[in-house]
């Protein structure tokens, strides 16, 4: 069953389907409500609202990319998540930090991870985490469906109403935030995570490319 | 000369600019070739590119956080809407926010009636509303409840009173009921102490220990009044109604005005007789099996046939012990997990410097298997945490190797043999109990044993972990 039968089939009321796609798109749809909100239990109800919202109004999605039309839910309750957060805010800054229940890499078997490495990339998270969260909104969202979620220019467009034009200047804008931000923050970060300066030598800098 | 100088810095804002869209090879083939022309020439903009690359590539490690559950939607969620056109929507919005107004009105009116006949009440009856007034507004549980209550007591005579009461007496039974299960819990345990006399009890009593005190809840208080109150208390005495609410204020119904005298005595009657059953359930022997073994004390009494040889096996077991080692805590707070890695929950953690034994380590010597007892891993009394993180006083190799469920998978060689172990100073603790494994059995029968009780662990991540129950001694029902 491919993706468009499943949405049509969603359309006509069929909800195990649409929990396929449920399945299929949840770890990604709350990821990204994780990082704009930078909190579990919103990005929770955000996610749950998003897909709630989704199956609602599933016979409007009229073809097209499905992932973007989904983001654009998504983006929608993370925004109202968000204000309903600055209406009341109750989020402990804690609650960025520890991860009570930490992420299960692989399901089942344990596989060992050495903590320390695990806890370099919580901290690593934890910094992106506070870049994100001093970003205007728009820019986020933009940067972490292109950097974190790997979307495509147009989805972006799509999932955040704009063009292509405006996605470009928000990334742009929210890149070179982000860096200032890491910069600063340089000597916290982990070591293995530091920009490796380079003096002379341009071509040394053991980066891997994206 | 001065051409180029002023072209820098503005090339240096137009490539700026357009990094992140290089970085993303978005560029029109000549915007790209006036960046990668530029990029040739200036160090600054080659250091601009680097650092943001960087950047980017940091955030696409960011690790995913974990599901926190599934998002599915229940099957019975209602059909997705047709697309509705706009007059239907604003029709039912419409509709309610007049029937938002209607129901506000309704309140505003309301309160305000009982206002008039609180105030117009108050001269006649000075002591008992002024006396019950701050209690109610303090103890009553809900803004319904406080609503009834006024309503009663500003207006209406004893005999309406009483059904009032009863409604709220609720909220007392809970706690009365939440005292039982303490009390009872111990109970299965007793069964060990006498196996062979009756199995079917522990299960049943357990029932009729909750049973009666549920059904004592509705039925009307005066019954119980006459027949616990003596011994519970001196009985308050009905003609003398403003000193009896302060007598009662601490059961929750002190805000009853004078004329339900009876029902007030409600919630204490209820406490008193749960706590009457509880001891007569209770055998006198439970603080003697509890006490060996705390842990398994506590466990929970559904499956009362098959834990009695649990409990034994693990008393007897307990006594032998495993071999334990010192470490000592080497970072500010360090989790404990259910098992040997990241994925398992977290069920406790540790300060710096804090003792712990060490019972053996996972595999990979990347965890360090300790004792700890919490809610969560009764079955094994055991907790892992990070080997990096703890001080050992032997070298990691020597500790037994053991899987998530604290059964020992390999005897450890011992390349530490328990006569060197003296030399280090400051672990004279040590040598006791290392002294007492030179066997090559596994030690450790207290955790390979311990499974009998349940047949699958909490978490469903131990899907391994699967394990028939064997009882020894006991009778099945």
């Amino acid at each position: 069953m491919n993706e468009q039968a499943m949405i049509a089939a969603a359309q006509r009321g069929d909800v195990p389907s649409f929990n396929q796609l449920v399945r299929s798109y949840q770890a990604l749809v709350y990821h990204t409500a994780y990082r704009v909100l930078g909190e579990g239990d919103a990005a929770s109800d955000a996610t749950q609202d998003a897909f709630v919202n989704a199956y609602k109004n599933i016979r409007s999605f009229r073809g097209g990319s499905f992932k973007a039309w989904l983001l654009r839910i998504v983006t929608n309750a993370c925004y109202d998540q968000l204000r309903a957060k600055q209406r009341k805010p109750t989020a402990s800054l804690d609650a960025l930090l520890v991860d009570p229940d930490n992420p299960a890499p692989g399901l089942g078997e344990a596989q060992e991870e050495a903590p320390h490495e695990y806890a370099e990339r919580q901290e690593l998270a934890a910094w992106i985490d506070k870049g994100l969260q001093s970003l205007p909104y728009d820019q986020r969202i933009t940067l972490v469906l292109s950097d974190i979620d790997g979307f495509a220019y147009e989805e972006i467009a799509i999932a955040t109403n704009t063009n292509v034009g405006t996605v470009k200047s928000r990334l742009s804008r929210a890149r070179a935030h982000m860096r200032d931000f890491l910069l600063q923050q340089q000597e916290l970060l982990p070591e293995s995570y530091r920009l490796k300066r380079r003096t002379e030598e341009p071509k040394s800098v053991p980066m891997e490319n994206a | 000369m001065p051409k180029r100088n002023y072209t820098i810095p503005d090339m240096d804002a137009f490539v700026e600019e357009r990094l992140s869209d290089y970085l993303d090879g978005q560029l029109s083939s000549e915007e790209r070739a006036l960046v990668e022309a530029h990029l040739q020439k200036s160090e600054r903009a080659r250091a601009s590119l680097e650092s943001l690359r960087w950047t980017v590539n940091l955030i696409k490690q960011t690790p995913a956080p974990a599901l926190p559950r599934q998002f599915t939607l229940p099957a019975t969620s209602r059909a997705p809407q047709p697309v509705m056109s706009g007059w239907f929507v604003w029709g039912l919005r419409g509709i309610a926010v007049a029937a938002t107004l209607a129901f506000v009105f309704f309140l505003a009116a309301n309160l305000r009636q009982n206002n008039s006949i609180d105030t117009a009440l108050a001269p006649a009856a000075p002591p008992v509303p002024a006396a019950a007034q701050p209690s109610q507004v303090a103890l009553a549980p809900t803004p319904m409840a406080t609503f009834a209550t006024q309503q009663e007591s500003s207006g209406a005579p004893a005999p309406t009173a009483a059904p009032f009461m009863i409604t709220l007496t609720p909220q007392p039974t809970v706690q009365s009921l939440q005292v039982i299960p303490i009390t009872v819990t111990p109970e299965p345990t007793q069964v060990p102490a006498q196996p062979t006399e009756a199995p079917p009890p522990p299960a049943s009593t357990q029932d009729q220990n909750t049973a009666p005190v549920i059904a004592a809840s509705p039925t009307p208080p005066q019954a119980q009044v006459e027949n616990v109150q003596p011994t519970a208390k001196p009985p308050p005495t009905r003609e003398a109604p403003p000193t009896n609410p302060p007598a009662n204020a601490k059961s929750a119904q002190g805000n009853a005005p004078a004329e339900q005298n009876a029902a007030t005595n409600t919630p204490t009657t209820l406490s008193i007789s749960s706590a009457q059953l509880a001891p007569e359930a209770t055998a006198t022997e439970t603080p003697i099996v509890v006490e060996p073994f705390s842990v398994a004390g506590t466990e929970a009494p559904t499956s009362a046939p098959t834990q009695p040889p649990t409990n034994a096996a693990i008393n007897s077991a307990r006594t032998v012990g495993p071999t334990l080692f010192d470490g000592f805590v080497n970072a500010t707070q360090l989790n404990v997990r259910q098992g040997p890695g990241l994925v398992y929950r977290i069920i406790g953690s540790l300060r710096r410097n804090q003792h712990v034994n060490v019972v053996g380590r996972s595999q990979g010597n990347a965890w360090l298997a300790i004792q700890f007892s919490s809610d969560d891993n009764r079955k094994t009394g055991l907790g892992w945490v990070g080997a990096a993180y703890v001080r050992l006083t032997v070298p990691v190799t020597s500790l037994p190797v053991l899987n998530a469920n604290g059964v020992q998978l390999s005897v450890s060689p011992t390349p530490v043999p328990p006569t060197l172990t003296p030399t280090p100073t400051d672990t004279p603790t040590l040598t006791p109990t290392s002294s007492e494994t030179p066997s090559e059995s596994p030690t450790l029968a207290f955790l390979t044993e311990t499974p009998t009780a349940e047949v699958t662990f909490t978490e469903t991540i131990f899907d391994s972990f699967t394990l028939t129950p064997t009882p020894t001694d006991t009778i099945t029902p």
